[in-house]
């Protein structure tokens, strides 16, 4: 393997399955001109390449079979392995180039690049360099040419300060996550505090680097960011249902502080404690309670969003036009509503922010549909729904005929600026998966003037990012709420709306044994076995279910298993019952004999989960226009690969789009035979197995969530007295430590809401359902 | 005010203000040689939203009167040649420097533009952090 170094003036870049990409360009530094690919992994490219840039990329010469489009023929294609890569400012005729391509150097393309070439040949580096517009304005209108001033200049501060942080040893991806936090300070900073890349490498690798430089132990430095990374952790979420905590009781910082620390230092732990309260790195939120900045800094926003919506002055509500729409809505889904559903569409319109709570099945997205309708009929302004995933999304959108996104799609599109700053209604549907950090940035960047009504199912499973909102806003006096109770989604004769109303409340009621005669009986059935059977007895109540696996390729066969809907429903994806071993093991019995597709490891007729937001996917359909149909597939969707094609597939999404799989593809996709049921929040399907084993993740709120996923089936497999134990017992959500308290930021701020004589924790920290 | 009786107000304010032009034999307001439907709308007191509906009685009632009354995009009227080429370059002066002034208002929006994009990529980015980690840099 030969080591290179070369220059690339780039003229395509592709984005590869793990990060990273290819780099395409050509060879400048030579002179030859000619084409160069480049392997470059996510932790060495500090950004995306841009057409028109000139890059240093180093690496090893390695030989790659390469399809080439045009021929169809694989060829023998030289690459450089890239170890370093980083954009460097063009000199010479590359600079031409650079300007006709850059993206925002609108109006500038070959022929002006060249005639500033041709007027200043060489030196028109020295003139971007210096600045001079002037020049640059002698042939180009004075728009354009200070475009190109600050395009450059922009370009070259990049440069210098990248090329500062390769100095420090910083990894391109590093490097890159410094430049977009600290701008071209970030090697200063890094210089006056080596503790800050904690913020983007692991605590470990800074430390020793640190230590190495001469930072002492005892450094103040070190001891802050001990104590910061130590309230990290606890914020963070694990796998296992652990942490997750926006608020940290002093001994388990103490505790975490002093393993950071090492035996050299641990005795510092309490010191490092108060230096961080005196620096306001972290705040006593209640005796030996502690909160780091950006947790609290997201709690007090969400207060702040709160009660600002609840103070404002309101129009009232025209109790006729109200009555009208939920007739109409009444006939056209032919259900009545519940006097407390009527209520709930009353306070969404009449207050700034409301929450609708309700066990699954209790018409929640019927009477979303209500309140929409209702808003728009009073001019109330624009109307906006969201969920936290895709699916969830998708069923909003297609309970109330109106579009929905994804919180992340309303994020994304809220920094682009694409809603107005008018009135409006924002429903969060779901709202029990969102979690704080999700709901801090979804409400403070929601026009101030947007009304909010949050609709969820509290008992169902937590977050999976840290805090538990839903449950302080449901427990907030000062919001006005309404709790639905009847249940519609399961037919009452299923007898699945007993026994989640039984779960919910912390009992596990008797149920009847599951018949492999006579699986698909409605109902919810337990098959009480040890849980080293639990693995084969799925397999054989999804056998019992949907028939034996299909000996020749059959796709009627494979057609009638879809539409049986049965969907394994795993406490984790790991372990012998985890939703990976399950899914193999249905596709390696069921799918044997279909089609494989390539050599990806799926067949015709194997079933997908999709987890990634995906944006634009291709159909392989163009339109009327001859250009190409996209679709979006959201984190979560369910699909079925329909047909192979060459090296691709076509797969069908539960709702009906589809998509052309690459190879590529292969690192967005699991098997969807068996799913967590994290992952099935917000979808509901005709029958679910559900194996039960003991594991961190398994609580009331996780077998709640899993039962109400069933339409007409749900079956329990695994140790009854496992069941009947963590059902008994408090959910794990309940064991968050979270300082969210609107009650108390109302009383902070003076507000006198007649509700603000309930439940506030006197201590200040909501330790959920149990005082601490 | 919404709906029909809102359109009707409109309506009524519109050909009272037509009225008046004619009754005092003025020309419709206009600007590069259309009537100056901003202009009108503002004399009336409604939205020039008004004339962008479809099917819309005011833009019919605007052409009638278009072609009753004439325009009058406000230029002077020259007598002479000297008079013509005089206002032409008076007018051209005028665009010239209306044409350098918007020139320098893009190009300090540009700079207020790429300033405001590099500092909200900073605060994307310190956001996510903070999402992300439950850290602030």
């Amino acid at each position: 393997m030969t080591q290179t170094s070369a220059l690339m003036q780039i003229t395509s870049f592709h984005d590869g399955p793990f990060g990273g990409g290819i780099i395409i360009g050509r060879d400048i530094g030579n002179g030859s001109e000619e084409l160069l690919r480049s392997r470059t992994p996510m932790r060495v490219l500090p950004r995306k390449p841009i057409t028109g840039e000139v890059w240093r990329v180093i690496g090893t010469l390695e030989d790659h079979a390469v399809r080439n489009p045009r021929t169809g023929k694989t060829e023998s294609v030289r690459h450089i392995m890239a170890t370093w890569a980083a954009p460097v400012a063009p000199q010479g005729a590359a600079i031409r180039r650079w300007i006709a391509r850059h993206p925002d150097i609108k109006g500038v393309g070959e022929a002006y690049a060249e005639r500033l070439w041709d007027a200043y040949g060489p030196s028109l580096y020295d003139i971007l360099r210096n600045r001079d517009a002037d020049a640059l304005a002698a042939i180009l209108d004075i728009p354009k040419a200070v475009a190109i001033i600050q395009a450059f200049g922009l370009m070259i501060d990049e440069v210098s300060a990248l090329e500062d942080l390769d100095n420090l040893g910083l990894d391109g991806r590093t490097a890159h996550a410094s430049l977009r936090l600290f701008g071209s300070e970030a090697g200063r900073k890094f210089r006056e505090n080596p503790y800050l890349l904690t913020l983007l490498d692991p605590w470990a690798k800074v430390d020793s680097a640190a230590l190495a430089s001469g930072i002492m132990p005892t450094d103040e430095r070190r001891l802050l960011a001990a104590v910061d990374m130590a309230a990290a952790r606890a914020f963070r979420t694990t796998e296992n249902n652990l942490g997750g905590h926006t608020v940290i009781r002093g001994a388990h910082l103490r505790r975490s502080v002093r393993e950071m620390l090492g035996k050299n230092a641990a005795t510092h732990a309490d010191a490092a404690i108060q230096t961080a309260l005196r620096a306001g790195l972290i705040n006593e939120i209640a005796p030996k309670h502690y909160q780091a900045r950006a947790p609290g800094h997201m709690e007090r926003e969400i207060e702040r969003c709160v009660l600002d919506r609840l103070e404002r002055s309101r129009p009232g509500v025209d109790r006729v036009m109200v009555a009208t729409v939920i007739g109409e809505v009444e006939r056209e889904d032919g259900i009545l509503l519940a006097p407390e559903q009527k209520e709930a569409v009353l306070t969404a319109l009449s207050s700034g922010f409301s929450v609708i709570t309700g066990g699954a099945g209790t018409g929640k997205s019927t009477l979303v549909k209500a309140i929409r309708r209702a808003h728009l009929r009073r001019g109330g302004g624009d109307y906006i729904q969201v969920a936290l995933s895709g699916r969830a999304a998708k069923r909003l959108r297609e309970a109330t005929g109106a579009n929905a996104m994804t919180i992340y799609r309303f994020i994304k599109d809220a920094e682009l600026g694409k809603f107005s700053m008018t009135k409006g209604l924002l429903v969060v549907d779901e709202f029990s998966m969102v979690g704080t950090p999700d709901l801090w940035q979804l409400l403070t960047m929601s026009p101030p003037d947007f009304d909010v009504v949050l609709v969820g199912d509290s008992a169902q499973l937590p977050p999976i990012k840290a805090g538990n909102p839903a449950s302080a806003l449901i427990q907030a006096a000062s919001i006005p709420k309404t709790t639905l109770r009847i249940a519609q989604r399961q037919a009452a004769s299923t007898g699945i709306p007993d026994v989640a109303e039984a779960i919910r409340e912390g009992s596990f009621p008797d149920l009847p044994t599951f018949d492999l005669a006579a699986a698909a009986r409605p109902g919810v059935y337990l098959w009480n076995c040890p849980e080293s059977d639990v693995p084969g007895a799925v397999i054989q109540a999804f056998e019992a279910l949907v028939g034996v696996p299909a000996r020749s390729k059959n796709p009627g066969l494979i057609t009638r298993l879809h539409q049986m809907d049965v969907q394994i429903l795993a406490m984790t994806r790991r372990g012998p019952a985890g939703a990976a071993d399950l899914g193999d093991a249905i596709e390696h019995r069921w799918m044997a004999s279909q089609e494989p597709v390539a050599d990806w490891g799926f067949s015709v007729g194997s079933k997908l989960l999709w987890t990634q937001n995906s944006y634009d996917r291709p159909t392989g359909k163009l339109d009327s226009k001859g250009t190409e149909i996209t679709v979006d597939i959201m984190n979560g969707a369910l699909g079925v690969i329909r047909n192979a094609i060459d090296k691709h597939a076509m797969a069908r999404f539960d709702d009906g789009t589809e998509t052309m799989l690459s190879r590529n593809d292969l690192a967005r996709v699991l098997r969807g035979w068996a799913i967590t049921v994290h992952k099935a929040q917000g979808s509901a399907f005709k029958t679910v197995l559900i194996p039960v084993v003991r594991s961190r993740l398994l609580d009331r709120a996780m077998l709640y969530t899993a039962v109400t996923r069933a339409r007409l089936t749900a079956v329990l497999i695994g140790e009854e007295a496992v069941m009947r134990r963590v059902v008994g017992a408090p959910p794990g959500a309940w064991q968050r430590l979270q300082a969210l308290d609107i009650d108390r930021a109302a009383r902070r701020a003076g507000l006198a809401h007649n509700e603000l004589n309930g439940s506030v924790n006197p201590k200040g920290v909501v330790h959920d359902h149990q005082p601490f | 005010m919404r709906g029909v009786q809102g359109g009707e107000e409109n309506i009524r304010k519109l050909r009272t203000y037509l009225d008046a032009l004619k009754a005092e034999q003025r020309a419709l307001p206009a600007f590069n040689s259309t009537p100056n439907l901003k202009a009108i709308a503002e004399a009336c007191g409604f939205d020039r939203g008004v004339f962008y509906g479809k099917n819309s009685l005011a833009k019919v009632l605007i052409e009638e009167a278009a072609s009753q009354l004439g325009l009058d995009d406000g230029r002077p009227i020259a007598e002479t040649a000297f008079d013509e080429i005089r206002i032409r370059n008076e007018a051209k002066s005028q665009s010239d420097s209306r044409t350098k002034a918007l020139e320098e208002e893009v190009i300090r929006l540009r700079a207020e533009n790429a300033r405001l994009k590099i500092e909200n990529e900073r605060y994307r980015a310190i956001r996510q952090m903070m999402a992300e980690t439950g850290r602030a840099p």
